[in-house]
């Protein structure tokens, strides 16, 4: 718990230290912000091994579905990344560019989803 | 990858901003605008690593 209030007070101080800058020099607020991003990540990863261990735990139980519990922890990665390029994109000002990101995403997200789908519909027709 | 990362970018920032009006004040205006372009250099060059980091520790850990 206390951690979290840790990273949550961090997070606050260097929003309000990257304000300072917010009227003669905005690239430096944009880099604080990006600077703060990185540290909450670093942090998150930490806390990211335990739940990759549960989920090799989750993989044995289903033991049909490894495969989908892959694609799912991919998607849960591309979502990230393009979560904070464009989150530091839209704090920059530029709203088109981190929308474009985001559709990125959204069509990676698709495709990396697609074998699901296909093996749902394979079930599906084999039942039929 | 520590909270000191961020306190170097803002005393980056802040120095560059004070030299940046000494010297637009002092005439100097290009001078004040090659500053404020090697503060933005330096600052670059220690971000850049950690988001180069970032980046290949998602690869890594979400097997992309």
């Amino acid at each position: 718990m206390t951690t979290v209030i840790k990273i949550g007070v961090l997070a606050v101080l260097g929003v309000l230290l990257a304000l300072q800058f917010k009227v003669q020099k905005p690239e430096y607020g944009i880099l604080i912000g990006m600077g703060i991003c990185i540290l909450i990540f670093g942090f998150v990863l930490g806390q990211l091994e335990l739940v990759l261990d549960k989920f090799e735990l989750l993989k044995r139980y289903l033991d049909g579905s490894g495969e989908y519990l892959t694609i799912l922890f991919k998607v849960i990665g591309i979502a990230y990344i393009c979560e904070f390029s464009a989150g530091l994109c839209k704090d920059a000002g530029y709203g088109a560019v981190s929308e474009q990101i985001e559709i990125l995403g959204k069509l990676s997200v698709i495709f990396a989803g697609l074998p699901i789908l296909f093996a749902v519909i394979e079930q599906i027709q084999s039942l039929a | 990858m520590e909270v000191g990362l961020i306190f170097k970018i803002a005393a980056v920032g802040i120095l560059v901003t004070l030299l940046g009006q000494v010297l637009k004040h002092s005439g100097r205006e290009e001078h004040a605008f090659l500053i404020s372009l090697a503060g933005l250099v330096l600052v670059l060059s220690w971000i850049v690593p950690y988001i180069y980091d970032l980046f290949q520790t998602i690869q890594a850990l979400f097997v992309l």
